[in-house]
């Protein structure tokens, strides 16, 4: 979507009609869930977190400084949701292991049993190495590697200097490669 | 000489955040660097994994109707207690200023405050079960 859009759309909806919402919702509920997952790793709590985010991005539209962009705005919300999110299931004391509705995808069982088999233990193994980086490590792959971010979106939705990105992602991808290491996966 | 390749300029290389002439720099670097080169073959086949989860996340329908419910819900309270409010308020002024015998205002104000009591006692009731629930996240 056009950033004047956006923008135009943001206007209307600080007089506070949620229809003009609708295609903001729409535009960013795809990338915001696979960021989401990707934080979460459960595809339902994605689902709450991307809900409570745009709730808030609603309620706070007042306060959006007009001459940034939306997105990485948003994105920051739903971050902060995702780790809100994280810190709550780590207090209830519930490490919960990765649903197993992200390890399969009906579009996998025409490649046969053994394919799904194979793709499901190494997104299993993925998803395993996420869990085991810290959170300041696996955001930045899931905004990278996931949604495809590039360096500035990074640093803006993170809140950090843009020289600092590529130093934390070498060390995220390390870490990973580390964790993956510790669960059997072997690299050259 | 060119200075050395840093961690940040090999992931920029991968990233494909240089310029032309700092990813000429690295591309020399690489060359001469059997060590650069695993790192980034590393980099690049963890890269191609995770392609595959970025697919992960799929939306089975879009969370708008639950959004919107969720934006136009407190309106439609707020305009339902308030209007309550107004009309019993109203009712009450009207009552309380007609010629009706006094025994029946005080029966009939008796009934109403006892009825706003047991209502609003139930409700802070039912707000602290639900507080202390241990079970209120899971759904049914």
């Amino acid at each position: 979507m056009q950033a004047e859009v956006e923008l135009e759309l943001i206007r209307k909806c600080t007089t506070g009609d949620p229809r003009f919402f609708e295609p903001l919702v729409r535009a960013y509920e795809g990338p915001g869930l696979r960021v989401a997952t990707g934080m979460l790793g459960d595809t339902d709590e994605a689902r709450d977190a991307l809900q409570e985010a745009f709730v808030k991005v609603f309620k706070n539209l007042s306060r959006f400084d007009k001459k940034r962009a939306f997105g990485p705005w948003f994105f920051q919300i739903l971050r902060n949701q995702c780790r809100d999110m994280i810190r709550a299931r780590n207090s209830r004391g519930a490490r919960e292991t990765r649903d197993e509705r992200l390890e399969f995808r009906p579009a996998d069982a025409e490649k046969g049993p053994e394919r799904v088999r194979q793709r499901s233990a190494a997104r299993d193994l993925l998803w395993r190495g996420l869990d085991a980086i810290g959170e300041d490590h696996r955001e930045v792959i899931v905004l990278k590697e996931l949604q495809g971010f590039r360096y500035p979106e990074i640093a803006e939705i993170l809140d950090i200097p843009e020289g600092t990105v590529a130093s934390r992602l070498y060390h995220a991808r390390r870490a990973l490669k580390a964790a993956l290491e510790d669960l059997g996966v072997q690299y050259p | 000489m060119n200075p050395p390749i840093s961690n940040e300029d090999l992931m920029r290389y991968l990233d494909d955040e240089l310029s032309n002439e700092d990813r000429l720099r690295v591309e020399g670097a690489l060359l001469n660097s059997t060590e650069l080169r695993r790192d980034l073959a590393i980099f690049r086949s963890m890269r191609l994994d995770l392609e595959d989860l970025a697919g992960s996340g799929h939306s089975r329908s879009s969370v708008w109707d639950t959004v919107q419910r969720r934006l136009t819900q407190p309106v439609g309270w707020i305009l339902l207690v308030s209007g309550f409010v107004l009309w019993a308020g109203y009712g009450a002024w009207v009552f309380a200023t007609s010629p009706a015998n006094p025994v029946e205002k005080l029966a009939i104000g008796a009934l109403g405050v006892g009825f706003l009591i047991l209502l609003m006692s139930t409700i802070l009731e039912r707000l602290s079960e639900w507080k202390d629930d241990p079970y209120r996240d899971v759904e049914r």
